[in-house]
């Protein structure tokens, strides 16, 4: 026994440095104004995508990669080149899907489809910070900002748990956004190569 | 003669779980898959993946989830009735809860360690439908369920590839209810 309790300890103590590691920040810190203004001040952004979906009851996991491209205001092209073609197209009011080839209507799934524009525009342009459906909490590791929201209400809980938003401190780029289903599932979507006013060719929101 | 009735009973059960020759299996037990699925129900068309874990004979987890990760359904079926963890508005209404679910045994021929399901050879029985299996090479190529008037009312098919399959479809006569699998990793 008396040998079980440093084990014990050695197991459980790295748990407890990495929960100590993010510190809540308050909403009025000046790391957070300074990444809200930041953002503001993106015209564009694009980047690469990698989505991992984890299910409780498999081993593997689910790999999505592709592509995104996003131009202020409300406009975004959310590219799965692997292992479906899966494009979401966002121009302002309207939204658009294709999969494989063939642009899908999604009549009965409005509802699903106009959270998961909320929740990724306000993502990528951080105005999900400020949402007021959302409960915020928000923290920092020294290196990374994050942002957890939960749905305050019932219709948005049935629909997602929480959302977690990591963004880089130093240049304000988004890392990675992590969406907790109500089971408890978690699909984390890592965003990388993130470059932020860049000309995008606007026919790419346009059309697919 | 107890001893007789003993070992006539195993011998029953053993041809009733596998015909000799044919391999209706589908997805194996301790196997778990994800698929490439669309959903069409009653004219809406829903794209997304099939996550399946056939854990035990009695035990098959099901999750259906959008290519944006977010979870449409979540199923088990353990001791011969579905539990429903999560259903989205569209998927959680009893009549296509009830369709759904067991199109989806269907699919995975799980029926086939189900108690009541009967093995006539050419013939299959379960939960009061009659089934007309095919197959081609020893391996299950489809399934015609006929249901009580006798009419078929939905056709499950498995298109083989050299060895693996390469889709799974169920599709129902005379009511817009379709599933189509695409396994993403090969078993």
């Amino acid at each position: 026994m008396r040998n079980a309790i440093p084990f014990f300890l050695l197991l459980v103590f790295p748990l407890f440095l990495s929960a100590q590691d993010w510190k809540s920040v308050a909403a009025s810190d000046p790391m957070l104004t300074g990444l809200k203004s930041t953002l503001a001040g993106m015209s564009s952004i694009k980047g690469d995508i990698r989505q991992e979906k984890s299910f409780a009851f498999l081993t593997d996991k689910l790999v999505s990669t592709g592509v995104f491209l996003y131009q202020k205001e409300s406009k975004l092209r959310w590219e799965f080149k692997e292992p479906i073609e899966y494009i979401i197209l966002i121009n302002e009011n309207t939204m658009r899907l294709k999969e494989e080839g063939v642009e899908k209507k999604y009549k009965g799934m409005n509802q699903i489809l106009r959270q998961v524009k909320e929740i990724i525009l306000g993502c990528i342009d951080g105005s999900i910070m400020g949402n007021a459906n959302y409960k915020t909490v928000f923290s920092t590791d020294g290196k990374s900002i994050r942002i957890q929201l939960q749905p305050k209400e019932k219709n948005l809980k049935e629909f997602i748990q929480q959302i977690d938003v990591e963004f880089m401190k130093q240049g304000s780029i988004l890392k990675k956004v992590t969406l907790t289903d109500p089971s408890g599932d978690m699909t984390d979507i890592h965003f990388s190569n993130v470059q932020s006013n860049q000309k995008i060719n606007a026919a790419l929101f346009a059309d697919f | 003669m107890r001893l007789f009735l003993l070992i006539f009973s195993l011998l029953a059960t053993s041809v009733q779980a596998q015909a000799p020759g044919q391999d209706v299996e589908i997805l194996a037990r301790g196997k778990e898959a994800i698929y490439k699925a669309e959903f069409n129900v009653t004219g809406t068309s829903i794209n997304g993946f099939l996550a399946v874990q056939h854990k035990r004979n009695d035990v098959l987890h099901v999750e259906f989830t959008s290519p944006m990760g977010n979870n449409l359904l979540e199923i088990e079926w353990k001791r011969g009735k579905w539990k429903k963890i999560y259903a989205t508005k569209k998927l959680s209404g009893k009549l296509i809860f009830n369709m759904m679910t067991e199109d989806i045994l269907l699919l995975f021929a799980h029926y086939q360690y189900d108690n009541g399901f009967e093995d006539f050879g050419d013939e299959w029985k379960w939960n009061k439908k009659t089934m007309l299996p095919s197959f081609d090479e020893g391996k299950l190529t489809s399934v015609k369920i006929i249901g009580r008037r006798h009419h078929p009312s939905k056709t499950v098919k498995y298109k083989r590839g050299e060895d693996c399959i390469d889709e799974l479809s169920i599709d129902h006569q005379g009511f817009p209810f379709s599933i189509v699998l695409e396994p993403l990793k090969k078993k």
